[in-house]
């Protein structure tokens, strides 16, 4: 079957984030332009409903297990109960948020706060601060690879990827990438994380367990996730 | 992979670390997040104020 395009579904202005809960068949978009979030039910390709959050929000992830959606605003968490599309809290977070993801295992969402340089640890069944950690310079996209128990952090003024051990909050390495690196993603399977570098148009290729940079990937222009 | 400059969506086979396919979306792409379940993958795209989904391929 080929790859195409099955349908373009029109959102909120400044659209951003984007996180599939595959449990509720939703697919939440982070429209930075009006400060919501678009809900798409993700049979059908259409918008079943549209929340307001707090100002500016950018990354989305969901908590399918627990029935949350985490969207990082500017400086706030708003977290979604997945199932009635309703804000059930806010959580304040330490500067400019942009990147989040969500450890279900460690019952964990990472933000990172790009402006303080580091990231907050929220306790997903409580919706409360846990941690604080110290990372690099201006922080961006995070990735959880819950099998490996490991927090990847794109260090975007630094050109590198701070290794969280997301079951202590600790910093347990920080690796080297391509220049202005910006969007992170782990495949669990695979056993690698995939790093894309703005500046250079590559992917590093990090090799999870090792933390080590395996390969490094030419694409298209202009990369952002 | 979204290419946010040429608005397009790169495929990456991850054993192989090799492009495999490359999928015209909206106008500079920022995030893509997988449904697995349905094989669809849904992309942001920035400026055009749309969500590409993408289907047809069987593994995020």
């Amino acid at each position: 079957m080929a790859i195409t395009v099955e349908a373009t579904i029109a959102v909120g202005s400044a659209p951003r984030g984007v996180a599939c809960d595959e449990i509720v068949d939703k697919t939440f978009v982070a429209n930075e332009g009006p400060s919501t979030v678009s809900v798409i039910h993700s049979v059908s390709n259409t918008v079943s409903a549209t929340i307001s959050v707090g100002p500016s929000p950018f990354g989305a992830a969901c908590a399918e297990t627990a029935g949350k959606t985490f969207v990082a605003n500017n400086e706030t968490v708003s977290v979604i109960h997945s199932v009635s599309n309703t804000v059930s809290a806010t959580i304040s977070v330490g500067g400019t948020v942009f990147g989040l993801d969500c450890d279900e295992t460690a019952g964990k969402t990472f933000v990172t706060n790009y402006s303080s340089n580091s990231v907050s640890v929220i306790h997903i069944a409580s919706n409360t601060v846990s941690a604080t950690v110290e990372v690099g310079s201006s922080p961006y996209d995070i990735a959880c690879d819950e099998t490996a128990g490991k927090t990847f952090v794109v260090n975007t003024a630094v050109d590198t990827v701070s290794v969280i051990h997301s079951a202590s909050n600790t910093v347990s390495a920080t690796i080297s990438v391509g220049t202005d690196p910006y969007g992170v993603a782990c495949d669990e399977t695979a056993g690698k994380t995939f790093v894309t570098n703005f500046a250079d148009d590559t992917i590093s290729v990090i090799h999870t367990s090792s933390n080590t940079v395996s390969a490094t990937i030419s694409v298209g222009l202009s990369l952002s996730k | 992979m979204a290419n946010w400059g040429d608005n397009t969506v790169s495929v990456i086979h991850t054993t192989s670390n090799t492009i495999s396919a490359t999928v015209g979306v909206g106008s500079n792409p920022y995030a893509i997040s997988c449904d697995e379940t349905l094989e669809k993958v849904f992309v942001v795209n920035g400026t055009s104020n749309t969500v590409s989904v993408i289907s047809g391929y069987n593994g995020c």
